[in-house]
């Protein structure tokens, strides 16, 4: 967004004064870094001012040096509010102030808070005298959505590769998102590792932070979350966060991790950013094409405003961009990735060799195993590679003498419920006088509840608890574990 | 006041086999009064612990206590007895002997008791306790399963859904086996953290459950309870049904196979390489 008009959408709009309303048209907003005509005759560092022209009339505002650290979007609020208060005499009497981005205009829907303007227009009263507010209403819709998602069966990458890069510039150092979005983010990605793997056993995971122009990989790609959340550990201090970060370096980091990948896993990156610039050694339209080719699918979340070139990132390697709104709707969009993706038909399959490890009958004497050999702890139980018999003492782990998978038949049926999802209940409406009560947690239906979940299969009643809790976490059924097929 | 509260719920399985009853080893009388006590010996414990018992057999499964339609009017206190005892007890005998008499007049369909199924019950009932929670309180809950079943009771991937949401929830499931080693409940106490116990000697039935399962999990470590089991993780192939060390996965639908196949016989997916090439890129990688 590098600038904006003010424009008037109003037929009734009449000024005091000598211009007339077709001029308004022509106002502008110019934030001092595009490359307007005008501009160019003003001295001085760009992030410095804010110029305005009207016609021929410039008028220029230069900032504070608190001013100076706003963010591209609190600037032009900033420019907003300036306008506001210099051109009061012509907007008096008008009632609405449209904002558009210029230059954006082509791509429809482009900027994410269109969804959520002039939500305050949107507040309905219902018959019980509830306002009802567009978000909620659009929060039920993505629900929906997502109930209708989860009872398609499409093909998913079960074997997953993903990366995380997280920002650590010291645009991460706002605090917009509570305490700090460092601190913020770092608590929400220690949730989502934990979940990640525990959801997706075979998969594997890796950290790279990226700060001061630089990308580093703190964590490389395994299975281990206690390891990840180690390395995460010294991200905590207050001054880890410096510097611009780079977004070219880590996206090469991790796809020269990710290139000699089996072709049958899905490679993924997730971006967590937070500043709106990048510091890039070389043009990042050639490393976006390089991701293309590699076939890795890379989303971002962004906690600041919209990027350019973020999104066409998402766009051309077939990932999502969101922006976050809160610390809760930020959670929400992680933990989003924890679901596999659905791949294309033409993903190639393969037979992959594992082996399942387990107890020896007779136990050997005290041992070290693989994991710690450089710990010097030794002990009895384990898990024997059964093609090598090297010695861990946690599954699943890729042997590190013969190369092979180890993993427990629990870890392979684990994410099963991707694959196979329990139906979608049928919603009901409650009637007062309904006696029964809801099979699975033995409520009474009648008590307080308007609407009940019937199930396709085999027609027993739930209420809505239970019913969030069946698909989300328990994905079985309990009526229709009973019936026999 | 005390914060925290414990829950225990019993899956009673009634669908003893024709060999526990015949033998004369445990009549059904004396199995029922065994939970009974042990039940309200839980109760007894501490004036906030919790119960519910579900019986299940290879028809249905039923929540016997707490009882909704119970009315206490109906409940006369018996000289002496703390009310919740005789409400135990009452509701227990009514409608475990109501539940075994309606389901005798119903065709049988499997010989396996739908364990799957109470524990998926008991599940819902827990995660409701827990939002219905007053705000400073925690609930500690377990699930003790008796049984004396001798086959795996329930489809795997179903059963290990709910054992990782048992897990997840911190639901300690523990299993006293009257008869059998079971290795997919045997699985079940691994991953949960919880005791599979078998009974040697039925006619000390109630014994065993005051001593082992009658204690909080935080107690346990205290004492000496038997050493837990070596638990067998291994699959069995789709292809032959055997145990196997090494197998081969479908990396689009997980089935396990003993042989590499050309096609996975389940999601019907050409699988692209030949075998040794797998083997030779990891080796490249190392």
């Amino acid at each position: 967004m590098s600038s904006i008009s003010i424009k008037n959408p109003l037929p009734k709009f009449s000024v005091k004064g000598n211009t007339s309303p077709d001029k308004w048209e022509k106002w502008k907003l110019l934030l001092s870094k595009s490359k307007g005509e005008t501009v160019k005759s003003i001295k001085g560092t760009p992030s410095k001012e804010i110029v305005f022209c009207l016609n021929d009339t410039i008028l220029c505002h230069s900032l504070s040096p608190d001013e100076r650290r706003y963010s591209q979007a609190e600037k032009e609020v900033l420019a907003l509010v300036f306008v506001c208060e210099r051109f009061k005499l012509f907007l008096l009497g008008q009632k609405y102030l449209s904002i558009m981005a210029v230059g954006m205009n082509d791509i429809k829907g482009y900027r994410w808070e269109s969804g959520y303007e002039k939500s305050w227009e949107e507040i309905k009263e219902n018959e019980k005298g509830l306002g009802f507010s567009a978000l909620t209403e659009s929060l039920a819709l993505l629900e929906q959505k997502k109930k209708k998602q989860n009872g398609k069966i499409v093909r998913l990458g079960m074997m997953r590769h993903l990366n995380i890069i997280v920002d650590f510039s010291d645009a991460m150092l706002d605090q917009d998102l509570k305490p700090t979005r460092q601190i913020c983010t770092l608590k929400l990605v220690q949730k989502f590792i934990k979940e990640f793997l525990e959801q997706n056993p075979i998969s594997q995971l890796g950290i790279i932070v990226t700060r001061n122009r630089r990308a580093e990989k703190i964590s490389d790609l395994s299975g281990n979350s206690r390891k990840h959340l180690q390395s995460l550990e010294i991200c905590y201090s207050s001054n880890y966060c410096i510097g611009e970060p780079s977004l070219q370096n880590s996206l090469e980091l991790a796809l020269s991790s990710m290139k000699m990948l089996p072709s049958h896993t899905s490679r993924e990156i997730l971006v967590i950013f937070g500043s709106l610039n990048t510091c890039d050694p070389g043009s990042i339209k050639d490393t976006i094409e390089l991701l293309k080719t590699h076939g890795v699918k890379t989303s971002v979340i962004g906690l600041c405003a919209d990027v350019y070139i973020l999104r066409t990132l998402c766009n051309v390697t077939g990932g999502q961009y969101h922006i976050v709104l809160e610390d809760s709707h930020f959670q929400e969009l992680l933990l989003n990735y924890i679901k596999p993706r659905s791949v294309s038909k033409d993903c190639e399959a393969t037979c992959v060799k594992m082996g399942f490890p387990h107890h020896s009958e007779k136990l050997p004497s005290f041992t070290a195993c693989m994991c710690h050999l450089d710990d010097n702890v030794m002990n009895k139980v384990g898990y024997f590679c059964p093609q090598c018999n090297s010695k861990y003492c946690e599954l699943p782990v890729e042997c590190k003498t013969c190369g092979i998978t180890l993993v427990t038949s629990a870890h392979l049926v684990r994410p099963l419920h991707h694959l196979i999802p329990i139906h979608v209940f049928k919603d009901m409406i409650n009637s007062p006088d309904n006696n029964s009560q809801c099979y699975g947690c033995q409520k009474r239906i009648n008590e307080c509840m308007e609407q009940i979940s019937v199930c396709n299969d085999c027609k027993q009643i739930y209420c809505n608890d239970c019913d969030e809790f069946i698909h989300n976490l328990l994905h079985v059924c309990p009526g229709c574990a009973v019936l026999i097929k | 006041m005390e914060s925290e509260k414990s829950l225990l719920i019993v899956i009673l399985d009634t669908s003893l086999t024709h060999d526990v009853m015949c033998n004369n080893k445990i009549r059904m009388s004396e199995y029922l009064n065994a939970v009974t006590v042990f039940v309200n010996c839980h109760v007894m414990l501490k004036p906030t612990n919790k119960v519910a018992v579900v019986v299940v057999d290879t028809i249905d499964c039923q929540f016997v206590y707490p009882d909704n339609n119970l009315s206490l009017t109906s409940l006369r206190q018996t000289t002496g007895q703390c009310e919740i005892f005789s409400q135990v007890e009452y509701s227990l005998r009514n409608n475990i002997s109501n539940f075994i008499s309606q389901n005798a007049k119903k065709d049988i369909l499997t010989t396996e008791p739908l364990i799957g199924a109470a524990c998926a019950k008991s599940l819902c009932y827990i995660s409701r306790l827990e939002r219905e929670l007053e705000a400073g309180k925690s609930l500690n809950s377990r699930i003790l399963i008796i049984t004396g079943s001798d086959n795996e009771c329930d489809k795997y991937v179903r059963f290990m859904n709910i054992v990782f949401t048992a897990q997840k929830q911190n639901v300690i499931i523990d299993v006293c086996s009257l008869e059998h080693d079971i290795a997919l409940l045997q699985q079940a106490c691994d991953i949960t953290e919880g005791i599979f116990f078998k009974v040697p000697n039925l006619s000390a039935l109630l014994q065993y459950l005051l001593w082992i399962f009658l204690p909080d999990p935080g107690i346990r470590k205290k004492l000496v309870v038997p050493p837990p089991n070596r638990v067998d993780y291994r699959p069995l192939c789709f292809c032959h049904r055997e145990l196997i060390d090494i197998g081969y996965v479908c990396s689009v639908c997980l089935s396990i196979f003993c042989k590499f196949t050309p096609i996975c016989t389940t999601c019907e997916v050409v699988f692209k390489t030949p075998t040794p090439l797998p083997g030779k890129a990891k080796k490249k990688k190392k």
